[in-house]
């Protein structure tokens, strides 16, 4: 018994990884029996899979003939090898790895399985790796004894019968970190061999591995033929074979699951047998020397065969070509050798395949796998046979272009055939169309069998008979119509009777004519089935334990009446002896999908993106949560704003301003107010101007020389510390500090903006003049002094002195040189008397005012210079009203970080009409990167389907399990289905 | 195609002895044919009508030969044909057996879920088993053993041998017998009528030359340098005769394998009727391996699926037996 699971939607090939450059690829290993042989190894990195297409190495793995002396080498464009049809595996551009080998011994033993080498590939970075992918080359030639005998082809399409795969990755824990080959049984190594391989792609998939270090193990190289020499006298021919690899594709793929859902599934050829017998013939010829091969070989020589100096080309038409890798063929008259191909050009071919001559009743055997990852289900197959029917071609015509337009309504009209040219006429033009040799002669009533393949272990598919009991017939249909020619290919196909899931298929083509000819197939594509179902096998008896399935999707829980936006949906059905027996499941929407329960939805939260939220907190909401807390917010924040700002206030403001904001009702602010009280307390210092200006500086000795009557100490302190602040005048010199002026010093930073450099204090100057000098106009005095009498009271001190003051002003205007001019030395009696004076207790200045100020001094002034003063103010606002438009422009990063907060509230959210259906996602469920939802089920089964080749199976072997997709799979769900089996072995051939 | 299950009904569901009669006293021995390919029984009971002249009572107690004996032989493992009730299968098989004895130039690797010994490199690939002690000295009677190549392998990809050696209860070698001497996978796989001496100890050997690689795809540990070869032993069935619930040597068992019975009892009289239906489940088919030698059923080179009862003679007056099964065919497509 065997646990084994059926992934028909499924892939896991991700992207390519690239390689980068050549020398990340090194060969590490390669056995003694490789190197008795002379086996020559290479491994070019090629940029992209167009680069593919030629390569002087292929030259050397295409055979060559001697047929009696004249030598046949491949043809101009043998040696290629066209890039396969889409779709491709990887991207157009993904670099492709070559590795080719070959001996420089001929093969003349059995030592295919003592041949081995190994290469170590670096990649640039780690990558979860999923497994490799590689191709042969579709065109070797095969021995047909090797397929008769061991059911194997000798060439292999230049693979190796044994690749295997390890991933070098490692695991780690918290302390270490350790290489996966350090542990005894962890599987790292993944080994696909096969007894025969197909032309087209193998994917050889291991556990995903995350690693940048990987080796490549290839063994059991296939044999290349170089040469056949056909010998007329001994009627024998004798091959020389070198052993040999060649595979032109080989990628490291990423792992990534993915839907794989699409018609045509990659598939690629076996080996073709025929039954055709060949007549006996006393000679070998050029004609009858491959007849009893399956693939035409078209022959050309640049002079009569048979002459001692003549030589050609052959070009073979392929069965490996059905599949869309189809050669260029070009004859010049010049012979080519895989050099530079010289001579004029006589005539192109397009490879198709094309048979040997085949007689009524005989037929053509191609064997074919599917070449992806995982079985995919095939419906049927689309073959494009070409020939011209014989049968009621006109109104088979009429027929196709009518059923064409049905098909495809839009489509122009095509002009009908002209069927009444002779057939030779049309044969001779299809061959022309088809780039063909002119001398096919096409087989114009084909019968078209095809069988699944399930051979028992050890047995090639190729090997089991197709009326053996592991072989199922599928299809049986004749064609020899033309509305069945195109039909075949382009629209309804050959349709199983029911879906398949085998990896192996044979394709017989029924030469049901009753002449001979050659079937001309141009393409032939396998089919996948829209829908996922199971079907017996012949060698296993299965028992369906589980469908399981995964939908993934962004937009999977939007709708509940919907599966995606396109509406997925499906149902699970079983049917028996081709009724449908029940509907185990059916799901049309989301809904129906949870109904049952067998369905578990990880979907990311909804919620509408519009809301109305309304905020309540007071002592009533509090005692209605039974909050007795105080509410309270501590927040400490720091905030930086880095930026510019703009504003405008007041009357005036920018009239759009005022316009869009302009308050109503009670409220409203009326015209712009901005008011406030104050009280404000000053403390002045006055700065002693710079000593460095000689004059103070004299000034300051002085006075300063004087105070040490009675400030000794501090004069002698500052003699020797020189700290003057201590002196009666403190003695601050600027250029002793820099420069830096008293009043700058300590307060650098805040005269931004302003030049400092003068910001020294000076000293004032006052000039004092007398109001009765000469430029005192009299008039003026005069009625001034009119004023000062009507005013004067007795005991108006002051206004007497400004009486006196102004008489001396007048008497002086009037008569200059009069003795009332005294009245200008009035000031002067304002003066000090100063002197020194000695006590018992010491020296001290003494400074005696004058005995009273007699006289009122009567100056003017007028000040020059500059004074320093620090001002220290502390401002308290008793009320501030502040009411303003505002015309604001910010711009800046902002910074704010707060500590602590708490606010008991109560928060009421109303739906905004009209806006439920605005809805914003949470970002709970991630797939491969992507935020979407996932449905995940899986549905109990237990049913067995029996081996149908088993001799205990009785039951119908029309019974099988359908999942029904109802409208195909749409872009917007990746949906997989698959089934976990547990398969038993039938044991009867054992 | 459904073709409906029919009921086994009429003469076609009796044993019949020689005579083509019924009673199968006469005769002592009666097997079912061999049946046509598409065809098959599932058999789940025999009815039997017992009757005596004598007193049937008698009989319940233990009979030194069986009264009844019935045999179901099928085709146990391919091409070896023996009755299931009468033989024990000694199964080496999986990763212990393989992994406990030595093994060169192989590896035991999980080969479509089935531990197998798959070839490594290009030598001979050798298994030799542990040496595997009984409770008590057995008999061997037949051995099949099971290869991951069918036998539809083309004879070209490998050679192998296979040997039982068995041991006396001190150890000492008694025989080695070849299962199997060089041969190709075509050949069957089995080897019957041993004939060999009681055996406290076993042992096997298994040895392969491979030539050609099969199909495989696994993942596996490691291997350093070397190619994988072919799937080769996943193992070997030795069968021990024992005795059968169905030699029944007195009515009480009889009745005891019996989900119905009826005494015919009659107050003061001797039991000469009984009915009892003996529970039997068997499926009989056709094997494209089954060869009637001579056109004899009981020719004793016949081999074919089948029941067989033997009356014990003079016990009984009559003895009838009817199948209880259905039959079901399918066609060929042709």
């Amino acid at each position: 018994m065997y646990q084994n699971s059926l992934f028909p939607l499924r892939t896991i090939v991700g992207d390519a990884i690239p390689i980068q450059k050549e020398t990340s690829v090194r060969q590490i290993f390669h056995s003694q029996e490789s190197k008795n042989l002379g086996i020559k190894y290479h491994s070019p990195l090629k940029s992209s899979i167009a680069d593919t297409l030629t390569d002087p190495r292929y030259y050397e793995y295409l055979p060559a003939f001697d047929i009696n002396g004249t030598n046949f080498f491949p043809g101009e464009g043998m040696d290629t090898l066209p890039v396969p049809p889409r779709p491709h595996p990887f991207a157009d551009d993904a670099q492709v790895l070559s590795f080719f080998a070959l001996s420089k011994e001929e093969a003349t033993k059995d030592v295919s399985r003592q041949l081995s080498t190994r290469y170590s590939i670096k990649l640039p970075d780690k990558f979860l790796i999923g497994g490799i992918c590689f191709g042969g080359f579709p065109y070797l030639y095969n021995s047909s004894e090797r397929v008769e005998i061991l059911g194997e082809n000798s060439a292999n399409f230049g693979l190796p019968r044994e690749v295997r795969l390890t991933c070098l990755g490692g695991t780690a824990d918290e302390k270490d970190s350790s290489p996966f080959f350090e542990y005894l049984d962890e599987e790292i190594s993944v080994t696909k061999q096969e007894i025969i391989s197909a032309s087209g792609f193998h994917f050889l998939c291991i556990d995903p591995t995350l690693t940048n270090v990987l080796t490549v193990h290839f063994s059991d190289y296939p044999t290349i033929l170089k040469n056949i020499k056909f010998n007329n006298r001994t009627q024998k021919h004798t091959k020389t074979e070198h052993y040999g690899y060649i595979i032109p594709y080989f990628y490291i793929f990423e792992y990534k699951e993915k839907t794989r859902y699409r018609p045509q599934v990659l598939a690629g050829l076996l080996g073709a047998k025929n039954n055709h017998q060949t007549e006996s013939s006393p000679e070998i010829t050029v004609k009858n020397a491959f007849a009893d091969l399956t693939d035409f070989k078209h022959i050309v020589t640049n002079t009569v065969i048979g002459s001692t100096d003549a030589d050609g080309n052959y070009f073979d038409f392929t069965a490996a070509s059905v599949f869309g890798q189809q050669r260029d063929f070009t004859v010049r008259d010049k012979i080519y050798n895989g050099k530079k191909a010289k001579g004029e050009i006589k005539t192109k071919f397009e490879e198709c395949f094309i048979s040997q001559i085949i007689k009524p009743g005989e037929n053509v055997v191609l064997y074919i796998e599917q070449c992806e990852e995982y079985e995919r289900c095939v419906a049927g197959l689309k073959m494009f046979l070409k020939f011209i029917p014989k049968t009621a071609l006109q109104e088979d015509v009429e027929k196709t272009v009518e059923l064409m337009r049905e098909f495809h309504p839009d489509s122009p009209d095509a002009p009908l055939q002209d069927v009444s040219t002779p057939r030779e006429e049309l044969e001779k033009n299809l061959r022309k169309s088809l780039k063909i040799p002119p001398k096919i002669d096409f087989c114009e009533r084909v019968g078209v069998r095809v069988f699944e393949i399930d051979p028992t272990e050890g047995v090639s598919p190729i090997s089991v008979p197709l009326d053996d009991k592991y072989a199922t017939l599928l299809a049986e249909t004749e064609i020899d119509r033309h509305s069945e020619t195109s039909f075949e290919h382009f629209l309804e196909g050959i349709k199983f009777v029911r879906p398949s899931n085998a990896k192996f298929f044979a394709v017989e083509l029924t030469n049901r004519d009753d002449k001979e000819g050659q079937f001309v197939v141009k393409t032939l594509n396998l089919v996948q089935s829209a829908h996922v179902s199971v079907h017996p096998r012949a060698a296993k008896t299965q028992q369906v334990r589980t469908l399981n399935f995964r939908i993934i999707g962004a937009n999977l829980a939007e709708d509940y009446a919907l599966l995606g936006d396109e509406g997925f949906n499906f149902s699970i059905e079983r049917f028996v002896a081709g009724e449908r027996k029940s509907v185990l499941f059916r799901a049309n929407s989301l809904l129906d999908l949870l109904h049952t329960g067998a369905a578990k939805i990880f979907s990311n939260v909804r919620r509408r993106a519009i809301e109305f939220e309304k905020t309540e907190y007071n002592p009533q909401i509090k005692k209605l949560m039974n909050e007795s807390g105080e509410d309270f917010e501590k927040r400490y924040s720091e905030a930086r704003f880095n930026g510019w700002r703009r504003s405008e206030t007041g009357r005036g403001v920018n009239a759009e301003v005022v316009k869009d904001y302009n308050w109503s009702g009670d409220k409203a602010p009326g015209r712009f107010e901005n008011y406030s009280t104050q009280e404000i307390r000053t403390h002045i210092k006055s700065l002693f101007p710079d000593v460095s200006l000689p004059e103070w500086n004299s000034a300051s000795i002085f006075t300063n020389g004087m105070s040490i009557i009675y400030a000794g100490g501090e004069v002698l302190d500052a003699t020797f510390t020189g700290d003057t602040s201590g002196l009666l005048l403190p003695m601050y010199k600027s250029t002793e500090h820099n420069n830096v002026h008293q009043l700058v010093k300590g307060f650098d930073k805040y005269w931004k903006g302003i030049n400092r450099r003068g910001l020294m204090v000076t000293g004032s100057l006052s000039v004092n003049q007398s109001p009765y000098g000469y430029t005192v106009t009299t008039g003026q005095l005069l009625h001034d002094f009119v004023q000062l009498f009507d005013g004067l009271s007795p005991d108006d001190v002051p206004g007497m002195i400004n009486l006196l003051f102004t008489l001396g002003t007048v008497v002086s205007s009037l008569m200059p040189n009069s003795p009332a001019g005294l009245a200008l030395l009035l000031p002067t009696l304002n003066g000090l008397n100063l002197g020194l004076s000695l006590t018992l207790g010491g020296a001290g200045l003494m400074a005696n005012p004058a005995p009273g100020t007699f006289l009122p001094a009567v100056s003017q002034n007028a000040a020059i210079g500059s004074q320093g003063t620090i001002v220290k103010q502390a401002m308290k606002s008793g009320y501030i009203k502040s009411q303003f438009l505002n015309n604001s422009y910010d711009e800046g990063n902002g910074y704010t970080r707060f500590e602590e907060g708490e606010m008991k509230r109560i928060i009421t959210r109303r739906e905004v009409p009209n806006t439920d259906k605005e809805r914003i996602k949470g970002s709970e469920v991630m797939w491969q990167g992507e935020l979407v939802d996932i449905i995940t089920g899986a549905i109990p089964l237990n049913f067995t389907l029996p081996a149908t080749a088993s001799k205990m199976h009785f039951r119908t072997a029309d019974d099988s399990l359908r999942v029904r997709f109802g409208s195909g799979v749409g872009k917007s769900v990746a949906v997989d289905f698959w089934f976990d089996i547990t398969e038993e072995i039938v044991r009867d051939d054992y | 195609m459904i073709i409906d299950r029919i009921q086994l009904a009429g003469k076609d569901a009796y044993f019949k002895n020689g005579a083509d009669k019924t009673n199968l006293v006469v005769g002592a021995t009666s097997r079912t044919a061999s049946l046509a390919k598409g065809k098959q029984w599932e058999i789940s009971a025999i009815e039997l009508l017992i009757e005596s002249t004598g007193d049937l009572t008698d009989l319940f107690n233990f009979q030194e030969s069986p009264l009844l004996s019935i045999t179901v032989m099928k085709e146990m493992f391919p091409m070896l044909f023996a009755d299931p009730f009468r033989h024990r299968v000694h199964t080496v098989a999986g990763f212990d057996d393989f992994k406990r004895g030595t093994i060169e130039n192989g590896k035991v690797l999980d080969v479509e879920g089935i531990p197998t010994i798959v070839s490594v490199g290009t030598e001979d690939c050798k298994w030799k088993s542990p040496l595997y002690q009984m409770p008590e000295p057995i008999s061997l009677a037949h051995a099949s053993w099971e290869l991951a190549a069918s036998r539809k392998t083309p004879r070209e990809n490998f050679k192998y041998s296979l040997s039982l050696e068995i041991f006396d209860a001190n150890q000492n070698s008694i025989q080695i017998v070849s299962l199997a001497n060089n041969l190709d996978p075509t050949k069957p796989r089995k080897a019957e009528n041993l004939a060999l001496p009681s055996a406290a100890f076993y042992q096997i050997e298994f040895t392969a030359k491979v030539l050609k690689d099969a199909s495989i795809h696994e993942k596996h540990t490691m291997l350093v340098g070397e190619s994988i070869g072919t799937p080769l032993l996943r193992a070997v069935n030795l069968l021990e005769p024992v005795n059968s619930i169905y030699d029944i040597h007195s009515l009480q068992e009889l009745l005891s394998l019996s989900s119905e019975y009826h005494l015919f009892e009659f107050q003061g009289q001797p039991l000469k009727k009984m009915i009892a239906t003996l529970d039997l489940s068997a499926t009989l088919v056709h094997s494209e391996n089954q060869h009637i030698e001579n056109d004899d059923l009981y020719d004793p080179k016949s081999r074919f699926e089948f029941v067989e009862i033997v009356v014990k003679s003079d016990v009984f007056s009559n003895v009838e037996a009817k199948l209880v099964g259905e039959e079901l065919v399918k066609p060929k497509y042709q």
